[in-house]
């Protein structure tokens, strides 16, 4: 059939063979490869941002240090040793500098490297971090489909008003609730920490479930899931009704399209309609609202690990800004920032191969 | 050819392939009703290609996603009785009708650009169509994918089986929809537009694939339309639909030779007819009827030109001269035709009294054409 070429009139050019998978193919590297250099930008402004707005907070960090009964000489002196007495420009610089050699500063506080110190709270943080978007995810998504199955009956009023609710509760108020129900009247779980006190695990991983179950002690793997289960359930609430909501509007967008009334058409039997034709065709929006609560979690646990008195990087960033303990928060806070830019990157990978469309856009 | 037993014990006169009856589709939104289909009753046989045609909007999709089943449940109202071989669909449980889409009936869709799945690679489109309804292996099915790819006039259709949708234009993907439809030979084929987005020579080569499939197959084929051209090289008969009503209904020949509702004479003598291309054209004019008011009388009066009394006070029924049916009060004379207006008087009578639907719904459609015959009139 020769005539076919002047048939393309819909889409330019040629249309590209294809039998590697997408993941294999240049497309794809060039995609992260651009999400990558697009990051760079986002990074420089909020590191700048950040510099500026943590020295606006009124409060000198040398006076804190010192205490109330330091001299001005004594003040001045550790100022110029913590280089604090620069023009702010050039403080800036010189962080950039020392970041790029790997030093991400010592804490005032604490007299330790940040990075150190950050990698040591860290696992913390990722735990309930984890737990709670594996929640938020393992209710959220089975929700939203149901409500989108049930789209305008009773089920799916209750399952949107719910997750509206979830959604707009402050987290501070749903830790204290939970902290006020099952820790103080009920008796029924701990507040806080991570762990019972009478537990001593070895530091291998740091989470504190799988150190418990490296050593083998049930016991303490128990008390560990207890003390997880408040703080995340907190932290998972927000996360669980935003992807409620998207995961219902976004499978019910899919149900309606065209192409699914050509997969009926076609005779599929009721479950691969539902896997092939409308869940994967709705997962795009999932997968990129997922990713974005890792910010949600980031920024949720610095109120939650306080709540919960969690060890983690949150509660030390909150305490940080409290005594103007200047390289953890910047550090800490530049650290979130790139990983929540690579986690979306993930998604954005994830969403290429899932729908190739959208790479090529 | 055997006869469907079925369809020869309810005493139909053919071997119906899909047969309907009677058939009204209601869109429902709001208060709103949208009358897009209003009492169609038509049959086509084995091997047989009936022609639909009209202008848009007149309920030629409609008819076709009936006949499928596919109209989206919460807001439509169907009644009538539609028959795909041998079964009554209108009852029959998902489960069933599953089994039937794709075999017994297949539907070419209209925009080929939305009509298939973005995300699923196009062999994968095809080859779940085979498997869902034939015991076979991927393999086979795949080469089977191939195969059809090939049939519809795809270059390289092996490897075009591992591009998506967006990959290719739009006539190829209109090609792939119909590589996927015709892919289990059905019973019944409803194409809708399916040429659209091809230039001549491919639309030449696809109805061309559809009728040796045809026949070949017995393959009962039910082609919308609104390019009489197409309906005149493909169809055996043709119905001629306005504002969900078939007004005329006759073998493809006749209806050319002799086309006898006003509307079909105006669709003919509106667009330039081969070997006659210096003869004056005959615009139809004023648009379509608001479908969302319930049809009281004529569909087609504000427009026409061949209007008398009583076409304001009833919907004309389809009535049968021999085997040619036309829904109209004063048919269209054959010299009449011919020129494409009337040549006898006192015609265009405007509608009863001044405040009827029908009198708004006249000057809405027709205000010049009005002024005119209340002057006359
Ligand atoms: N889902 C729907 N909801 C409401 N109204 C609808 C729906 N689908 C179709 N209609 C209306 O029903 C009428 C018939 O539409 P249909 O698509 O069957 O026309 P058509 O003859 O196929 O036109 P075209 O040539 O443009 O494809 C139109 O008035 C249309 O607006
Ligand atoms: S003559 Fe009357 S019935 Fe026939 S099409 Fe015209 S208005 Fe309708
Ligand atoms: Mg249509």
């Amino acid at each position: 059939m020769q005539g076919s070429d002047t048939v393309q009139t819909m889409s330019k050019g040629v249309p590209r063979k294809r039998r590697t998978p997408l993941w294999l193919t240049g497309d794809l590297l060039s995609f992260v490869l651009k999400r990558v250099l697009q990051i760079i930008p986002s990074l420089m402004i909020l590191s700048v941002l950040m510099f500026a707005f943590i020295r606006m907070v009124p409060g000198d960090p040398a006076r804190l240090i010192l205490g109330p009964t330091a001299t001005a000489a004594q003040i001045e002196a550790l100022r110029g040793q913590l280089g604090l007495d620069l023009p702010i420009w050039q403080q800036y610089l010189n962080y950039l500098a020392n970041i790029a050699s790997g030093d991400f500063g010592t804490s005032y506080v604490s007299n330790t490297p940040v990075a150190a110190e950050f990698f040591s709270r860290f696992p913390a943080t990722l735990e309930l971090s984890i737990v709670a978007l594996i929640l938020s995810v393992v209710v959220g998504v089975p929700l939203g489909r149901w409500s989108a199955r049930r789209a305008n009956t009773i089920t799916d009023y209750s399952i949107t008003a719910s997750s509206v609710f979830l959604h707009s509760l402050p987290t501070f108020v749903v830790g204290l609730l939970l902290q006020l129900c099952f820790g103080v009247w009920l008796r029924w779980l701990p507040v806080d920490g991570r762990i019972g006190p009478r537990y001593r695990l070895p530091e291998v991983t740091n989470f504190a479930t799988v150190d418990a179950l490296l050593s083998l002690n049930l016991s303490a793997f128990g008390s560990a899931l207890t003390h997880l289960l408040l703080p995340s359930i907190t932290l998972a609430c927000v996360s669980a009704g935003l992807i409620i909501r998207i995961t219902r509007s976004s499978v019910i967008a899919s149900r309606r399209a065209p192409h699914v009334r050509t997969a009926r058409g076609k005779g599929l039997s009721r479950s691969r309609l539902n896997s092939r034709h409308i869940q994967l065709n709705a997962l795009p929006p999932i997968v990129t609202v997922i990713a974005l609560q890792i910010g949600t979690m980031l920024s949720g646990a610095a109120i939650t690990e306080t709540i919960f008195s969690w060890d983690g990087v949150g509660s030390w960033v909150v305490l940080s800004i409290a005594s103007h303990d200047y390289p953890v928060v910047q550090s800490t806070i530049l650290i979130f920032a790139v990983i929540f830019l690579l986690v979306n990157l993930v998604a954005d990978v994830i969403n290429a191969v899932l729908n190739p469309r959208l790479a090529l856009e | 050819m055997s006869i469907d037993t079925a369809t020869a014990q309810r005493g139909t006169r053919r071997n119906a392939a899909v047969e309907i009856e009677d058939l009204r589709v209601q869109f429902r939104a709001g208060k709103e009703t949208v009358y897009a289909v209003n009492g169609v009753t038509l049959s086509v046989a084995q091997g047989e290609t009936l022609g639909i045609v009209g202008e848009s909007g007149c309920g030629k999709s409609t008819a076709g996603f009936a006949m499928m089943r596919l109209l989206p449940e919460k807001i439509t109202l169907i009644s009538g009785r539609i028959i795909v071989a041998g079964n009554e669909i209108q009852g029959l449980p998902e489960a069933k009708l599953a089994g039937m889409r794709g075999r017994d009936i297949a539907m070419i869709y209209q925009d080929p650009m939305t009509s298939l799945n973005p995300v699923l690679r196009i062999g994968e489109q095809i080859v779940e169509t085979l498997l869902a309804h034939k015991k076979m292996t991927r393999a086979a099915a795949r080469s089977r994918a191939s195969e059809l790819l090939e049939l519809v006039g795809i270059p390289d259709p092996e490897m075009r089986l591992d591009s998506y949708p967006h990959e290719i234009s739009g006539g190829m993907r209109q090609r792939v929809m119909i590589a996927m439809a015709v892919a289990l030979e059905p019973k019944v084929l409803i194409a809708d537009e399916p040429t659209t987005a091809l230039d001549v020579t491919t639309q030449a080569q696809i109805l061309q694939v559809l009728k040796t499939l045809s026949g070949k197959t017995g393959t009962a084929l039910v082609m919308i339309t609104h390019d009489l051209g197409v309906v005149a090289g493909t169809t055996s008969r043709v119905a001629v639909m306005y504002a969900g009503h078939v007004i005329e209904h006759a073998m493809t020949e006749t209806l050319f030779a002799e086309p006898r509702h006003p509307y079909t004479v105006g669709l003919m003598r509106a667009v330039p007819r081969i070997g006659s291309e210096d003869e004056e054209l005959v615009p139809i004019s004023g648009s379509p009827p608001d479908q969302r008011e319930m049809p009281v009388f004529c569909p087609f009066a504000p427009r026409c030109r061949w209007r008398v009394a009583s076409c304001w006070n009833e919907v004309p029924p389809l009535v049968a001269h021999g085997e040619h049916e036309v829904a109209c009060f004063n048919p269209v004379l054959s010299k009449e035709a011919e020129v494409g207006v009337p040549l006898r008087d006192g015609f265009g009578v405007p509608p009863p009294s001044r405040d009827t639907k029908a009198f708004r719904s006249a000057i809405a459609f027709e205000p010049s054409g009005l002024q005119n015959t209340i002057v006359g009139g």
